[in-house]
């Protein structure tokens, strides 16, 4: 990955991310994505929400 | 001169988080009004249709508006679009939970957040991305902007879903209004100079049309996007009823639901690291190819959970990944002064494809009795999409008098 997030384009800062802060926002990413997935998975979410989503056919 | 140079002004950093803010709100937001649906027909004792046709006027609203707010945002900058856009949002969420008829609920979940959606979604900010990213980081910083617009689809599902059963659907939609009023702050984030808007060449907003629409590639990547939007409004809102239909569960719609929002940040996300590498014609032209794989495939095969979960992160993967790209072409193409409105045209096409997705889609199954025929014009569709990407240029536009920045 060759993308750098941190760099300010209008000249403040134009180094690469540090791979430490790399590494940490790409966990971050992976963890709030797993938490929002686990609440598809709670049954009682999951059923909530088929219902909802059932009632409109 | 390369119409898409122009001079950056805000931080990378402050653009991406306040924008991904944004999108993340008036995305996700939107995309819980499903939810709204039983709660509100019941209590209200409308018909579902009453409440379809609000929806659909949104869509309409949505991509008719998309141009103004864009021509608006390109002359006068972002701040003043978004700030218009967040109020309207919480009036139009306000309203929807007070409307007690028909044509009330038209007005407010229909024009209003319409509106307001046209002023807070894509188009408004990538104009501010691409004047203030450079050109080699643009793509894969619209990719993650377009990326937390599909997040906060992802996020808001579950998060309605839960408003919904813990304070009832009005209170509901009034926190809701109370959350799009952040866009306002976020917006502080983005604002600009307007001097520091109108960069590129000096062109009215009447040429910067013409000129638009007389460009063979860009009417193409319009006809794309047509073909986007057709696809995701006929599965999104028919899919569901396939699988009733062929005798799954609603667990297995829900997990679908799940799959193809999981799967759409990574796509959306990758499209725009792949667009900042490689030739984007020929992205969009693999992502509509593979729609086309993916949905005959779909239809060909036993209808099992197993398939409908592959077809869903398959799709998810797909579903948003356009966006990115498609708008990055724009700013190829024309540079970045109109970019937010000529991004607004294209989003009007890929509503008329929306609309057109919905209505035919229930139209044929009416007539026809099954779905079958329009999940093969779906996969026609994506195959015309891929081959008339293929001969867009994606070089600027050559103008005889332009004049640098």
């Amino acid at each position: 990955m060759k993308v750098d997030m941190s760099s300010d384009i209008g000249g403040h800062n134009s180094g690469e991310m540090n791979p430490a802060w790399r590494v940490m926002a790409w966990g971050a990413a992976l963890a709030a994505l797993a938490l929002v997935f686990t609440a598809y998975l709670s049954p009682q979410f999951a059923f909530d929400l088929a219902s909802r989503v059932w009632a409109c056919f | 001169m390369n119409p898409a140079s122009s001079p950056p002004r805000l931080s990378m950093s402050q653009v991406l988080l306040c924008g991904a803010a944004i999108v993340t709100l008036s995305m996700g937001i939107r995309h819980g009004f499903g939810l709204f649906l039983q709660p509100v027909t019941m209590e209200r004792g409308w018909t579902r249709e009453t409440f379809a046709f609000g929806l659909a006027v949104q869509n309409l609203a949505w991509g008719l508006a998309g141009p103004f707010a864009g021509m608006v945002a390109d002359r006068h900058g972002a701040f003043r679009v978004l700030v218009g856009g967040g109020l309207l949002y919480a009036a139009g969420l306000v309203t929807m939970g007070l409307s007690t008829t028909g044509l009330a609920f038209m007005g407010s979940a229909g024009l209003l957040i319409g509106m307001a959606l046209a002023g807070t979604t894509y188009p408004i900010i990538f104009g501010v991305i691409a004047r203030n990213v450079a050109v080699e980081k643009r793509s894969w910083a619209m990719g993650a902007a377009a990326a937390a617009g599909s997040f906060g689809q992802f996020l808001m599902v579950p998060v309605e879903n839960w408003l919904i059963g813990s304070f009832g659907w009005q209170n509901a939609l009034f926190v809701l209004g109370l959350a799009t009023l952040l866009i306002l702050p976020l917006a502080y984030g983005l604002k600009q100079p307007v001097d520091e808007v109108s960069t590129g060449p000096a062109q009215s907003v009447g040429a910067a049309v013409r000129e638009a629409f007389g460009y063979p590639s860009f009417l193409l990547l319009m006809a794309g996007y047509f073909v986007c939007g057709f696809h995701l409004a006929f599965i999104g809102v028919h899919m569901p009823s396939y699988l009733k239909d062929h005798g799954l569960g609603s667990g297995v719609a829900t997990m679908a639901l799940a799959l193809i929002g999981l799967f759409n940040v990574f796509g959306t996300y990758g499209a725009g690291v792949l667009g900042q590498r490689l030739a984007k014609r020929h992205i969009l032209a693999a992502i509509y190819l593979l729609r086309s794989l993916t949905i005959a495939l779909f239809v060909l095969l036993p209808l099992t959970p197993l398939s409908v979960y592959v077809f869903s992160a398959a799709m998810g993967l797909l579903w948003l990944s356009t966006v990115p790209t498609t708008n990055g072409l724009v700013a190829q193409m024309f540079g970045v002064r109109y970019l937010s409105m000529l991004g607004g045209f294209v989003f009007l096409s890929h509503q008329v494809g929306s609309f057109l997705g919905v209505w035919l889609g229930g139209r044929l199954y009416d007539i026809s009795g099954s779905y079958d025929v329009v999940w093969w014009i779906a996969v026609a569709l994506g195959v015309f999409a891929a081959l008339i990407n293929l001969p867009i240029r994606e070089t600027a536009v050559v103008r005889a008098q332009a004049q640098p920045a």
